[in-house]
């Protein structure tokens, strides 16, 4: 799951925001710029995409995904 | 005055999803239709998402060297005869036309003296698979830049809620709202195409998948098929981890409880090497027998192999893979526990060779469209790759006969009204509390791997309660909308699953019945059905064609 993005190196350069298959990532207006806010970030389905596409490499996606239900 | 409801697109063909089925079917229809408008439209990004491009990209081609009859039989008999025989074979053969083809948009398959480097895969005695440097993400992106050169237009964010049809009940395009603002989006098209993958439960590996293509069919009056049948495969809750294949090939073995590879007493010939369902129902009868848990031993795999596994050309399993250790503590080189799950439904439309289905108008392809019962490792792509082609060139042909598609300024309002009361004043979480109800009563694995009469109508009782609850429930906003959309498809989706399961009274594949354990050609070379009507499914049977594989000798 996408556990942060670094803002101070982000360049609002948007890559991140249509990459993403869970749409939770969602360029927004804060402070004068625009920058990454992750919404409904339980979706996510770890792709990685987000910090695969990242130039600048500010984005961290944790390995470990979320629990569904066991077959026993 | 269609625009004044909503954002108007017109188009001779329109593709629903941008998988590999949708990628093909866009290519093939403005190849066969040059001078024409071609539509692709996917909820996401096209080249960037969606699960192909989160695949290996490991496919079946026939060459010209390959004995492309004998490849058909090896199918059809891997699908235990629940396969359309032509289509397979048109599948395959336009397969190698396909490869040249990806070649030209500047994929590489990796070759030795000259030959494409091929590898077996489980399930399957001669066919053979290949994969593209970068995987499915690079497959995506270079068929994307394909579809640009050629003219193709693509349209994206934008979720599909409905099919538009005439007064004569020929689909003449889509509605749909754009995912991130829910702005009306109408296409009006000439033939439609969907791609939109299989539907699952969002287990694991395929959380992105939904499917919901297969349903916006079912409504429309489609006749759907393959409902009692799944993907099963083992997988672990710890991680993803897509090289089960390979692993085996290199040495990992699965044992139980006592240490025992139990898998030489259920697939003497396969043993590890086994198709992933057999595996999966192997797993069941060591539940059974009391000798959970089930690992997979990946410390058998040599060291010096061991680097193939950590650096992936896919990107995102070479991220996951360099940060598991690091980050989550996790040793894939060790004993794993290891489950049978059930991936996906092989629920798809069914169609003639033509990927045509019983509507007017509306065509199939990739994994919506119901080719077979099973599509080991490398036919889903295989599958998706030639249903596309062909359904591009039907689609195609279809809009040039009919054009002038007519879309109803009434049915465009009625849906718009209704989709846009299904996001306000809703719940924030509406959407999760239904899917994990549903996911609770569909993942034990005595109600969607070993099936019985009476489970089955038990889960299908609780399944009334969730269904009501879906129907009620309200988003809070448009991103809650398509994941409630999403789920409901899911929950008509266990239905059918359900009703087919307790009709095919026998085993076969993945279809595992405890009351029924034997599978039986005499009675069960059929298909088995489904339509809407009033509301409820109807299913019936149809004896399966076997054209160019005759039937198993009694």
């Amino acid at each position: 799951m996408i556990v942060d993005i670094d803002l101070e190196k982000c360049t609002s350069c948007g890559d991140c925001d249509p990459v993403c298959p869970a749409d939770i990532i969602h360029m927004e207006e804060q402070g004068g710029r625009l920058v990454p806010v992750l919404k409904h970030v339980e979706h996510c389905v770890t792709c990685f995409n987000c910090e695969i596409f990242c130039p600048v490499q500010c984005i961290d996606v944790h390995p470990i995904v979320r629990r569904r239900p066991l077959p026993w | 005055m269609l625009d004044t409801i909503g954002r108007l697109i017109e188009t001779d063909v329109l593709v629903v999803g941008a998988g590999a089925g949708g990628l093909w079917a866009a290519l093939s229809a403005k190849r066969h239709l040059p001078d024409g408008r071609v539509t692709l439209l996917d909820a996401h990004m096209v080249g960037r998402t969606g699960h192909t491009a989160f695949s290996n990209a490991w496919m079946v081609v026939v060459t010209p060297e390959d004995d492309l009859d004998a490849c058909v039989r090896d199918i059809v008999e891997g699908n235990e005869w629940i396969a359309e025989q032509e289509l397979i074979h048109d599948v395959l053969s336009v397969s190698h036309f396909q490869l040249l083809e990806m070649e030209k948009m500047g994929l590489v398959f990796p070759k030795e003296d000259g030959q494409f480097i091929r590898r077996p895969t489980r399930g399957l005695k001669i066919t053979k698979v290949l994969k593209p440097d970068g995987g499915g993400l690079e497959y995506c992106w270079r068929l994307r830049k394909a579809l640009e050169a050629e003219g193709v237009d693509l349209l994206e964010r934008v979720f599909v809620t409905d099919l538009a049809r005439d007064d004569g009940g020929r689909v003449t395009g889509a509605f749909g709202v754009d995912g991130r603002t829910g702005a009306f989006v109408i296409v009006r098209a000439g033939a439609t195409v969907l791609a939109t993958n299989s539907v699952t439960f969002r287990a694991g590996f395929v959380r992105d998948l939904t499917g919901t293509g297969t349903h916006l069919a079912y409504d429309a009056g489609a006749v759907l098929t393959n409902a009692e049948f799944g993907y099963l495969r083992p997988g672990t809750p710890k991680f993803y981890f897509e090289g089960i294949t390979f692993a085996i090939q290199d040495g990992a073995r699965f044992v139980n409880a006592q240490g025992e590879p139990f898998m030489e007493h259920y697939e003497p010939d396969w043993a590890d090497r086994a198709d992933v369902q057999a595996l999966s129902k192997a797993m069941v009868q060591e539940k059974k027998e009391g000798r959970t848990p089930l690992y997979l031993d990946m410390s058998l795999i040599p060291e010096e192999e061991r680097g193939q596994y950590l650096q992936s050309s896919v990107a995102w399993m070479d991220y996951f893979f360099r940060k598991l250790g690091d980050r989550a503590r996790i040793d894939m080189f060790g004993r794993t526990e290891y489950y049978p799950l059930f991936q996906m439904t092989k629920l798809g439309i069914k169609t003639d060779a033509a990927c045509r289905s019983s509507v007017p108008g509306l065509l199939a392809a990739g994994l919506a469209q119901a080719s077979c019962a099973s599509h080991f490792a490398g036919f889903h792509i295989g599958a998706c790759n030639g249903t596309g082609w062909i359904a591009g060139k039907s689609a195609a042909d279809d809009a040039r006969r009919f054009g002038g598609p007519r879309v109803s300024e009434g049915q465009a309002r009625s849906v718009k009204a209704e989709v846009s009361a299904e996001w306000s004043g809703g719940d924030e979480k509406s959407d999760d509390d239904l899917l994990r109800a549903l996911q609770s009563l569909i993942f034990p694995y005595e109600v969607s791997i070993l099936k019985h009469e009476t489970r089955m109508r038990r889960a299908l009782e609780e399944l009334d309660a969730i269904a009501e609850r879906g129907a009620r429930s309200r988003a809070a906003h448009v991103h809650g909308f398509v994941r409630l959309r999403e789920t409901r498809c899911m929950v008509e989706t266990a239905r059918l699953m359900l009703e087919a399961s307790l009709l095919r009274r026998e085993s076969r594949m993945s279809h595992l019945r405890e009351d029924y354990p034997d599978r039986d050609d005499k009675t069960w070379l059929k298909w088995i059905l489904i339509e809407k009507e009033a509301d409820r499914p109807h299913l019936w049977t149809e004896p399966i064609e076997t054209p160019l594989v005759p039937p198993p000798s009694p």
